[in-house]
């Protein structure tokens, strides 16, 4: 079931705190991390595919890790942690409710109509892609070895096109529907039984970070 | 809201690169209240009026909301107007923004200062009225395109503007849709002026003033 917004939201900013306090403390986040997707439904090929680009960016520095001095290591596993917190958190709530919570806790009107329109962009592109690279296939642009650069640059360039063009009248249809960087609120929070497996890891995570970040771990 | 009044004299656009006038010298006035059709071939500047209406392009000519003139130079007081304009656009992936169907049709009333709980029923009643209640808590980017267009036009009417511009609403609507539509648009008080291909299916719906470009 997936969980309140504030709820995975409170679970991912622990799991960053976590993180971000020790090395130990990333591995039992990522750990987390894995248990609260789970919980909420999220499919492991749905989160390994929002974790495999992240993932890349480290594998380099994981390929290397018994090469690699403890410094670098550590850096590796809080940032793996850190980034993994907030692309769980893309999963288990859609970006709209993550920034109510973020409105709810006083974000300014600017901010939250920064965040709102980075979302539509970034579906926006995706949607492009999709589109683009649906054409390419119909239309035989995949059916050569010897295409696949060109159809790849048409369609980069499509896609580019198409999102530059799009974001004119995204802005203008902001202004039209009078948006000012405000998103619907969540209802009332209430705790629920059903959100129970949530709460503890957002408990256990709070406590890690505490514990890692305190004098007595060193 | 009111119903406000349009006026345009001898408004005419000009996109770069062209060599003639898109939409070329239109004058028109529709009373509060008020609805015509815009009929015109492909490209004879259908959208680009709406747009000059809006004031989102610039372009010689005047044109009066509510009686105010709507220039790109008083920012603050075309802003103001604007926020008495309901525009559908013709695409309408182009205006919807948030995830699920409810969040979106609510986002104009929260911008204009309800409360959130009162935007979602404001919401929930608009579906209701144009048929579509049933997708209130769906994803967006799931319905068709049909589907969008309605939601579009919900998010649209949710702010109760008082001149409503509707770019080709019925066009990806299905027989049942577009009469729900025609009917709930013969039900507002607001002033409108629609571009569309399809006379003869409005006519006789309330639609018999008919504006021709090109």
């Amino acid at each position: 079931m997936r969980p309140d917004p504030r709820t995975a939201f409170a679970v991912s900013l622990l799991a960053g705190a976590a993180g971000l306090a020790s090395a130990r403390g990333a591995a039992v986040a990522l750990g987390a991390l894995g248990l609260e997707a789970a919980l909420a439904g999220v499919g492991p090929r749905a989160l390994a595919a929002r974790l495999l680009p992240l993932v890349s960016g480290f594998a380099l520095l994981l390929l290397l890790v018994p090469l690699a001095p403890g410094p670098v290591l550590d850096a590796s596993l809080r940032g793996l942690a850190v980034s993994s917190a907030t692309v769980v958190l893309g999963a288990v709530a859609s970006w709209s409710r993550v920034v109510s919570v973020l409105q709810g806790l006083g974000l300014p009107r600017t901010a939250v109509a920064f965040l709102v329109i980075l979302g539509r962009h970034a579906a926006g592109v995706a949607e492009e892609a999709r589109h683009a690279h649906h054409a390419l296939t119909t239309r035989g642009g995949y059916d050569r070895a010897a295409n696949l650069g060109r159809a790849t640059a048409a369609l980069l360039a499509r896609v580019l096109d198409r999102a530059l063009h799009r974001a004119d009248h995204v802005a203008h249809a902001l202004e039209l529907r009078g948006f000012v960087g405000r998103v619907p609120g969540l209802p009332g929070w209430r705790p629920r039984g059903a959100e129970a497996a949530h709460y503890a890891l957002a408990v256990a995570l709070g406590a890690i970070a505490v514990f890692e970040a305190g004098p007595w771990s060193r | 809201m009111e119903p406000l009044s349009l006026s345009l004299e001898a408004v005419s656009h000009r996109h770069p690169g062209r060599d003639r006038d898109t939409p070329a010298a239109v004058s028109l006035s529709l009373a509060p209240g008020e609805r015509a059709l815009l009929l015109g071939p492909n490209g004879a500047g259908k959208t680009t009026l709406l747009l000059r209406i809006v004031g989102l392009l610039d372009g010689p000519g005047v044109v009066r909301v509510g009686g105010e003139e709507m220039t790109g130079e008083r920012v603050r007081r075309v802003r103001r107007v604007r926020r008495g304009i309901g525009f559908l656009w013709q695409n309408p992936d182009d205006a919807l923004l948030l995830p699920t169907v409810i969040e979106d049709v609510a986002l104009g009333p929260v911008n204009d200062g309800r409360g959130s709980e009162e935007a979602i029923v404001i919401a929930r009643g608009w579906l209701e009225r144009l048929g579509i209640a049933s997708l209130a808590e769906r994803p967006v980017r799931e319905l068709s395109l049909g589907e969008k267009q309605m939601v579009s036009l919900a998010g649209v009417l949710a702010r109760e503007p008082g001149l409503l511009l509707l770019d080709e609403p019925a066009s990806a609507l299905d027989e049942a849709h577009r009469d729900r539509l025609a009917a709930v648009l013969a039900s507002l008080p607001a002033t409108m002026l629609l571009p569309s291909h399809d006379p003869g299916w409005w006519a006789g719906r309330g639609w018999d003033r008919r504006v021709h470009l090109g």
